[in-house]
């Protein structure tokens, strides 16, 4: 009778931990599978507080330097306002030692927001700079950031003349969305770099499968723990609120 | 028992290990190196001024000033910060580390040379915190055979998980000495394990890790006195992690008083003699002082005018009645006769349930609105549950008095003082100063009264439930972990 209230418990132990972790979890795996974007890099960031403007008329050119490219950013991502009609037309040029794309998108007319454009890839990791033109016929308002504390390493020029203390949002992506799941690899890897080798891949590879098999270890050392209750409450049938050992004086 | 002996019993104690509580330490292990790996140096709460305080007790053997010094931190941690772009992408959710850079920051780390090593000696924010996790990092920071920047912060990183698990470790025990029931132990201990906060802070070089510790560690020692009796090796038990913990963070003051009272009722019930009295308590009682005024000592030396062992930037004028406003209205609507709160419309919500269970890493990771308010719903249900089996249980409570003064004490201490320290800071003009992570030291505790409740029902629904509860927390460790890789790593 005792034996198959112990089985039971312990069944009914693994099964809550399984069973809820099955209703509750589907909502994160849902989410390492859906389609999100890759980011490659962040050259340049977005204003937290205080915003700078870049106008650019008919012909002018703006660029940040050094903007890094991986073998696969095939899209640049940057946030302007296009205040009256017609939109202009802008030109995009990503540009390193052996690789040279261009892009031209017609801006939409629009308070502020940011804008996609897709490009070829590099097929490398190669490191150049980033370029806008506005090839016209109304200018466009190019949007980063001057604040001190949000400023990375990379300069901008606008015609050619170097603008301190300002930059350009930029942030590049491989193209299209990809899932966290299907990107395991890449993000273990970039886990590793920054740790000084202390926690290289073979070491965050266990790590990530020991963290996502954890509802089954959870569930595993649960269910041994009623069986093993059970067993010492056979043992020695003590009230279920008092200790283990030494009982109070 | 003799010293000789101690390894010997370490080492069996260490074989005799059970299983779950094995499974548990790699899985703490394992969420603590997963944070470490996915935070990017430099970038967890408050790290930069932890990491610059490590590098000034390194260079010059004190720790820094709040108010001034030659730098807030040194040339090599300005490299790393700008070069890695891990300085300017806080806050910035579009912003990602410059992986593709490590190579070209350690080369010029390296051409920067020793020089780049410079002592910087304030002003540091961190400054007012005594310096006992400072010396464990810095120790950590000049053995770790890894002699690159990213090297010793990972070092530090890896040793402050190591604390992690042994407070894992600790919340095991604590469930031992409350409960009769084996499957508590994994209950409570699990939900220490699996906690984001605590793993991602335990991720980071940060103090905090070791004060939550250090409090489980006094919790433990206090439960073992009160309960089992007194002995010097218990005294000492519940002293000595208090003392440390003093000496770890201003929010550790409140386990002075806890000990104290811990030994005070040890001492009452078993009635020595005299001697043996005052030598025990005495012996704690100034160990406790000592410590307390070393910690004042320290802050008052390296952040005058911080207040509460440096957990408050300054204190300002106490008003009782003002006070007890505040402190009703962050947990209760405002009646008409109460004046506004001085606390910002930062309330019970904000602290037990949006910052503690989320708000990782400086606040950027969350997740939606809709589980903050299920957590809530979860936590009411969880306060009726333990407060009617609390009813139920009384006269097992009233026999077992000792052990729920001194749990109820922990978390009205701690609580009490982080209310007033963030009251006194407030009214300097200081803001406010009381989030999420400053629950972590009592998260033994959260753990011990779900257990409390499961334990009181019935098995055939205790086990499930706790079953569920620990499920809950797997997968709330899970789904910040992935929020915490897409924001730094995707």
């Amino acid at each position: 009778m005792r034996s198959r209230r112990r089985i039971a418990l312990t069944a009914l132990a693994v099964g809550s931990v399984l069973v809820v972790t099955l209703w509750h979890g589907q909502g994160a795996w849902r989410g390492a599978r859906a389609l999100r974007d890759a980011t490659t890099s962040s050259p340049t960031l977005a204003p937290l507080f205080s915003r700078a403007v870049v106008k650019l008329e008919k012909g002018d050119e703006a660029c940040v330097e050094p903007v890094t490219y991986y073998a696969d950013t095939a899209r640049g991502r940057f946030r302007m306002r296009v205040p009256r009609a017609p939109a202009p037309d802008l030109v995009m040029k990503a540009t390193a030692p052996g690789y040279d794309a261009t892009a031209t998108v017609k801006l939409p007319v629009q308070v502020e927001g940011t804008v996609n454009v897709e490009f070829r890839e590099p097929g490398r990791e190669v490191t150049g700079r980033w370029c806008w033109q506005n090839r016209g016929p109304t200018p466009v308002q190019l949007i980063g950031t001057n604040e001190g504390r949000s400023l990375t390493i990379a300069d901008l020029t606008v015609n050619g003349r170097r603008r301190d203390g300002e930059e350009l949002e930029l942030v590049l992506f491989e193209r299209g969305g990809h899932s966290l799941r299907s990107r395991r690899g890449e993000l273990i890897d970039r886990a590793a770099s920054m740790t000084g080798g202390l926690a290289p891949e073979w070491v965050l590879w266990p790590v990530a499968l020991l963290l996502f098999g954890s509802p089954l270890i959870v569930a595993a050392l649960f269910g041994l723990s009623v069986w093993r209750s059970e067993d010492e409450a056979a043992r020695a049938s003590r009230a279920p609120d008092e200790p283990t050992r030494a009982a109070p004086r | 028992m003799s010293w000789r002996e101690l390894p010997k019993r370490a080492w069996r104690r260490l074989r005799g290990m059970p299983a779950p509580l094995a499974a548990l330490l790699v899985l703490a292990a394992a969420n603590g190196i997963a944070w470490a790996a996915v935070t990017p140096p430099i970038q967890g709460p408050d790290e930069l001024t932890h990491v610059a305080y490590v590098q000034a007790l390194v260079e010059t053997g004190d720790g820094p000033n709040r108010d001034s010094g030659s730098g807030q931190y040194s040339r090599e941690l300005e490299i790393l910060g700008s070069g890695l772009y891990v300085l300017p992408i806080t806050q910035h959710f579009e912003g990602r580390p410059a992986w593709h850079r490590v190579d070209e920051v350690e080369a010029e780390l390296k051409r920067a040379g020793s020089s780049a090593r410079n002592a910087a000696t304030g002003p540091n924010a961190a400054a007012a915190n005594p310096p006992l996790y400072y010396a464990y990092a810095a120790m950590v920071w000049e053995l770790t055979p890894d002699r690159s920047l990213l090297g010793r912060l990972m070092s530090v990183r890896l040793a402050t998980v190591a604390l992690f698990v042994l407070t894992v470790g600790l919340a095991w025990l604590i469930a031992a000495e409350l409960f009769s029931a084996w499957w508590a132990r994994p209950l409570v201990a699990g939900i220490v394990a699996l906690n984001p906060k605590l793993a991602s802070i335990a991720g980071n070089v940060n103090p905090d890790a070791m004060l939550v510790l250090l409090s489980t560690a006094t919790l433990l020692g206090a439960l073992r006195l009160v309960q089992r009796g007194l002995t010097p090796w218990r005294v000492a038990g519940v002293a000595v992690p208090a003392v440390l913990g003093v000496l770890t963070h201003g929010r550790g003051y409140f386990l002075a008083p806890l000990a104290a009272i811990a030994v005070g009722i040890a001492l009452w019930r078993a009635r020595p003699q005299r001697r043996a009295a005052l030598i025990l308590g005495g012996g704690a009682a100034a160990a406790l002082l000592v410590s307390v005024l070393l910690g004042m000592a320290w802050t008052r030396g390296h952040a005058g005018g911080a207040a509460f062992g440096g957990a408050a930037p300054a204190a300002g004028s106490f008003v009782p009645k003002e006070f007890l406003s505040y402190v009703w209205q962050f947990y209760f609507p405002k009646f008409g006769f109460l004046e506004a709160s001085v606390g910002q419309g930062y309330g019970y919500k904000q602290l037990f349930i949006d910052r503690f269970f989320g708000g990782l890493v400086n606040l950027e990771i969350d997740v939606g609105n809709d589980v903050y308010e299920a957590i809530q719903i979860g936590a009411w249900l969880g306060l009726v549950a333990l407060w009617t089996a609390a009813m139920l249980r009384w006269r097992s409570l009233v026999a077992r008095w000792p052990a729920v003064v001194v749990c109820l004490l922990m978390f009205l201490g701690m609580v009490a003082l982080l209310h007033v320290v963030s009251y006194t800071s407030i009214k300097a003009g200081g803001g406010l100063v009381i989030t999420g992570r400053y629950l972590l030291p009592g998260i033994a505790l959260m753990g011990a009264a779900v257990a409390f409740v499961a334990t009181s029902l019935p098995r055939w629904l205790g086990v499930p439930l706790a079953g569920a509860a620990l499920a809950l927390a797997g997968l709330h460790s899970i789904v910040m972990l992935g929020l915490g890789t897409e924001r730094f790593l995707a």
